[in-house]
Order: structure tokens, then C-alpha cells, then sequence
């Protein structure tokens, strides 16, 4: 059974719980442990652009350290928004030598890191593991729409593989909607301080993926979900990527109690197998 | 110089700037009361357990400050020193008997939001006196997990240097005690030991040897003290 090296981060334990346990049992299904990185931390949550704030480097790059003193090569993320970061983290340890010596400071208990740890999507496993795998779900009718919201595809150099949701979704036997609002941001952390921006922003996501006939909408940012679910005005089922693979790969155990949006009666014809 | 200070080796410690020659094999806070200073505040139980006694300090010769408590440190040559009576972090009141308490994170984020900007810099870890996974227990708060916390910061003795060093302004001592009260109250099953002990008590079972022991005089008292049952482990 090949392994993952897994970085679950906060959302996945608290509010995107159903995510992390359809991962769980997919990659069971596809003959991969998922292995959590010990005594993992924040990632930071948000890229710190700043140059000269270097305090705000050591959340994602612990984590690197900490993978890397684990002996992982690859280290796999689920949410869109730690991908983001450590991805971008590692590229800045490998590159940024003279900051790295102050950031470095902070990890007296490890060895310096100048980067060594590939960051990469589950997504990216995921669609590798299931052209290997001789297991096919039920070609069906069912349309789903995938939204890579902004950190999973912004900046170009850091994103996921050019329409990648959309060919695991039709690996699986889905018939995939690539809707114009795909990538567009669903307002983010304004729903905090600015519901107003959130709700208008999620309203037209939702509103033109059912529009294009989206009967489901897949993603992988427990943000965006949060966001989306929490103004779903046109009760479009909102499911996590590894979710709606399940479902038709005949995957029990998927954690779809968890989802805060009306997933029936998608949920059940898509999983129905004649 | 006298004669205790010749056949003893001496180190020189520093109290608020103030050099004062002492025996070496003293903690700071014996250390303190050799030199003069009458503590009333800065000390506490004078076993570790309190967290009153926290002290700043550093080498001379060396540049980083560093934390101890001075009930249990010894003095080093050199040492200069300032005592933390206690740290004034922001403690929300709480009514933890309030109907919406349960040992969840989002009641630890609602009062204390602050532990989302924990940057992991692991400086709380690091002047611990207690050696407690204090970053950790601050990221198992982000990710749900109550008992964690509580569980890593078990230990935690209230001292509150964690947060003196917190770039987040984060009041992880005041956090953690929360976080127990919470995990403790409606996390944690009854215990059934002390359930069993409870019940003893309510049923009068040690009400006779409570009033012999309370109607006792002073000599009575003292040799059912030197005739005690010692039960050793």
C-alpha cells in the first residue's frame, strides 16, 4: 500500500470534517494510506507577502521542517488555502537563502532547512491513483461543476494542473460543467467584516452554476465552503472533491453528515448503481 | 568578608541592578532573602507549584533573556534578575456553569480570537519553566481539539511568561485554564473514584472520626499525630 505523507490543516478538524473523512476512504479505496503528519501546526492561513515580517514564515515553514524531520518527500494538502501557502513556503525556502539563515533561528530544535519537501494537492495523487487503478464508477447523467475558487489556481506558477478537478470528475463516469465564475474568488474572509461582499460574490457563483445546469458543485476549500454553504440561497448541493468521487466509486463512510448544504437527493442517485 | 563567605563559594547576582554577593547553591528566591529583600510578592508555595515566582533573567556576558521560576533555579554568576509577580494578560470573565458552555473550540475562539494569530514561532514552548507544548495546545484549539489542550496543558502552573513572550498577544495560561475547566466539566466522564468518595462522604461514613478529630485538644491532637497509621508506597 503506497503512502501519503498528509497535511489535514484546521479546517479539515473543525467544520470540513466530512472532507478529511471522504479521504480517508478513497484513498483506502485506492490502495493509499493516508498518513497524518505528526504535531503539525497552522500553516499561517493567508501568504504572507511581506518581505521583511519574517515571523510570519515560521508557521508554514515548521511544517516543512517537521515533514521533512518525518523523512516525507511529498507532502500532500487537501485545502486549497495550506496548499497555497506552504507551497509558496517552500518555494521560499529553497530560494531565499539570506532570509532563511533569520528565519532558521526559529527552529533551534531542527536542522537548518533550506526546502526539500515537495508541497503537493491531493487532487494531483488522486488523478494519478485513479488512472492506475482498475476501478471505474458508473458512467451517468449527473452534472457537476468544479469550483478552484483563487488559491488553489492564483498564482499561476503555484497552480494545480490546468482543469484538473474537472478530469477527475470525468474519470469517475461525471459529466463535468466548466462554468464562467469557476475561479472567482467567493469573497473570502470579508464574510467576517463584510457579509454583504460575501453573499453578493457567492450568490453569483451559485446562481451562474445553475444556470449551466450544475447539479452539484465540488470543491476543495473548507473558506470557499464555508462561504458558499453559509449563503447557498439557490440550495445547489455543495460537495468536497473526494466526496462526489466516492460516491461513485461506491465508497461508504464518506463523512456526508457533515455537509452544511441539502446534498439529497443528489447524493443518492449519484451513488445508486444499477 | 565573613566567615561563612570563606569557606563558601560566592557568586554575584543582580537584583533590580543592585549587585549582591550570595553562596552559590541557592535558588533566586533564597538567594534574594540572603541578600535582604523581604518577599511578599513574586513567592508563593516555594515548590515549583504555584507559578508566583516567575523570573526574568540573564548572564552576564551573555545577550538572551531568559525565564525561570526562583523558587527553583539556582543562581548563577552573573545573573541579573527581575521578578514577574504575575503578568497582567487579558482574563474574560466567564460563567462556566452558563447553559451555551461545552468543551468545544469555538467557545476557547469566542472569548479569546487572539489564538488565531498565533505564528508558531514557538517562543512560549521555548520559555516554559514547565517544559509544556504550549504551541501545540494553541494550535490544537484551531483545530477542534479541546481535550488536547487541556491534556498539554495539564501541568501548566499559571505563571504567565508564555504570554510575555506571545508576538500574538496570545494569553495562552488563561486560554489553557479554560480550556481544562471546559474539557473537565463537560469533556471529560465523572470519575469514579471520586463519585465513589462523594457518595461516602453525603452518607456520614467519616462523620465520627471527623468530630473526634475536631473535638480534640492540642495534646490529644499531637499524639494522634505521632500515632498515626503511615501508609507508605
Amino acid at each position: 500500500m503506497e503512502e501519503m505523507f498528509f497535511y489535514p490543516g484546521c479546517g479539515l478538524k473543525s467544520g470540513a470534517e466530512g472532507y478529511y473523512t471522504s479521504i480517508r476512504s478513497v484513498f483506502a479505496k485506492l490502495d493509499v494510506n493516508v498518513r497524518e503528519l505528526p504535531d503539525w501546526n497552522c500553516c499561517g492561513a493567508v501568504y504572507p507577502l511581506s518581505t521583511d515580517n519574517l515571523i510570519q514564515r515560521g508557521a508554514p515553514i515548521r511544517n516543512l521542517v517537521k515533514a521533512r524531520s518525518q523523512g516525507a518527500e511529498v507532502l500532500y494538502v487537501a485545502c486549497s488555502m495550506c496548499y497555497n501557502v506552504l507551497k509558496r513556503a517552500e518555494q521560499f525556502a529553497q530560494t531565499r537563502q539570506e532570509e532563511m539563515k533569520r528565519v532558521n533561528e526559529l527552529f533551534e530544535e531542527y536542522d537548518d532547512y533550506s526546502g526539500g519537501v515537495e508541497i503537493r494537492h491531493i487532487s494531483e495523487l488522486l488523478l494519478e491513483r485513479l488512472q492506475v487503478v482498475d476501478i471505474l464508477g458508473t458512467p451517468q447523467e449527473k452534472k457537476v461543476a468544479p469550483y478552484y475558487g483563487c488559491t488553489l489556481v492564483r498564482p499561476a506558477e503555484f497552480a494545480v494542473p490546468p482543469r484538473i478537478l474537472e478530469d477527475i470528475l470525468k474519470t469517475v463516469g461525471y459529466t463535468t460543467i466548466t462554468f464562467r465564475n469557476t475561479d472567482r474568488c467567493c469573497g473570502a474572509y470579508h464574510s467576517i467584516n463584510r457579509p454583504d461582499i460575501t453573499r453578493t460574490r457567492v450568490t453569483e457563483i451559485l446562481t451562474d452554476a445553475v444556470n449551466e445546469g450544475t447539479e452539484a458543485l465540488i470543491l476543495s476549500c473548507p473558506l470557499c465552503e464555508y462561504n458558499l454553504a453559509a449563503f447557498n440561497m439557490v440550495d445547489l448541493p455543495i460537495l468536497w472533491l473526494t466526496q462526489a468521487v466516492g460516491l461513485v466509486l461506491g465508497v461508504s463512510d464518506l463523512g456526508l453528515e457533515y455537509n452544511r448544504s441539502v446534498i439529497e437527493p443528489f447524493t443518492r442517485e449519484a451513488s445508486h448503481h444499477e | 568578608m565573613n566567615e561563612n563567605e570563606q569557606d563558601q563559594q560566592m557568586v554575584w547576582l543582580f537584583v533590580l541592578d543592585r549587585p549582591y554577593k550570595v553562596p552559590a547553591g541557592l535558588t533566586i528566591q533564597d538567594a534574594m532573602e540572603y541578600a535582604g529583600y523581604k518577599l511578599t510578592r513574586g513567592v508563593g508555595c516555594r515548590g515549583g507549584f504555584c507559578g508566583a515566582c516567575a523570573t526574568v533573567y540573564r548572564i552576564e556576558g551573555q545577550y538572551q533573556l531568559k525565564a525561570d521560576l526562583a523558587c527553583q533555579k539556582v543562581v548563577e554568576d552573573g545573573m541579573h534578575i527581575v521578578t514577574i509577580p504575575f503578568t497582567p494578560a487579558n482574563k474574560k470573565q466567564y460563567d462556566i456553569d452558563a447553559p451555551d458552555m461545552k468543551a468545544d473550540a469555538g467557545i476557547l475562539l469566542s472569548y479569546y480570537p487572539m489564538v488565531a494569530r498565533c505564528v508558531s514561532c514557538n517562543r512560549c514552548n521555548n520559555i516554559c519553566p514547565q517544559e509544556l507544548e504550549v504551541m501545540e495546545a494553541m494550535n490544537a484549539i484551531l483545530q477542534g481539539d479541546v481535550e488536547r489542550t487541556a491534556r498539554l496543558m495539564f501541568d501548566c502552573i499559571q505563571c504567565g511568561l508564555c504570554s510575555m513572550r506571545c508576538p500574538g498577544e496570545i494569553p495562552q495560561f488563561h486560554i489553557a485554564q479554560l480550556a481544562r475547566r471546559l474539557w473537565g466539566k463537560y469533556g471529560e466522564s465523572p470519575d469514579q473514584m471520586l463519585t465513589k468518595r462523594l457518595g461516602e462522604i453525603t452518607a456520614g461514613k467519616f462523620d465520627e472520626e471527623y468530630d473526634t478529630i475536631m473535638g480534640a485538644g492540642r495534646e490529644e491532637l499531637q499524639a494522634m499525630y505521632d500515632t498515626r497509621e503511615l501508609k507508605l508506597a
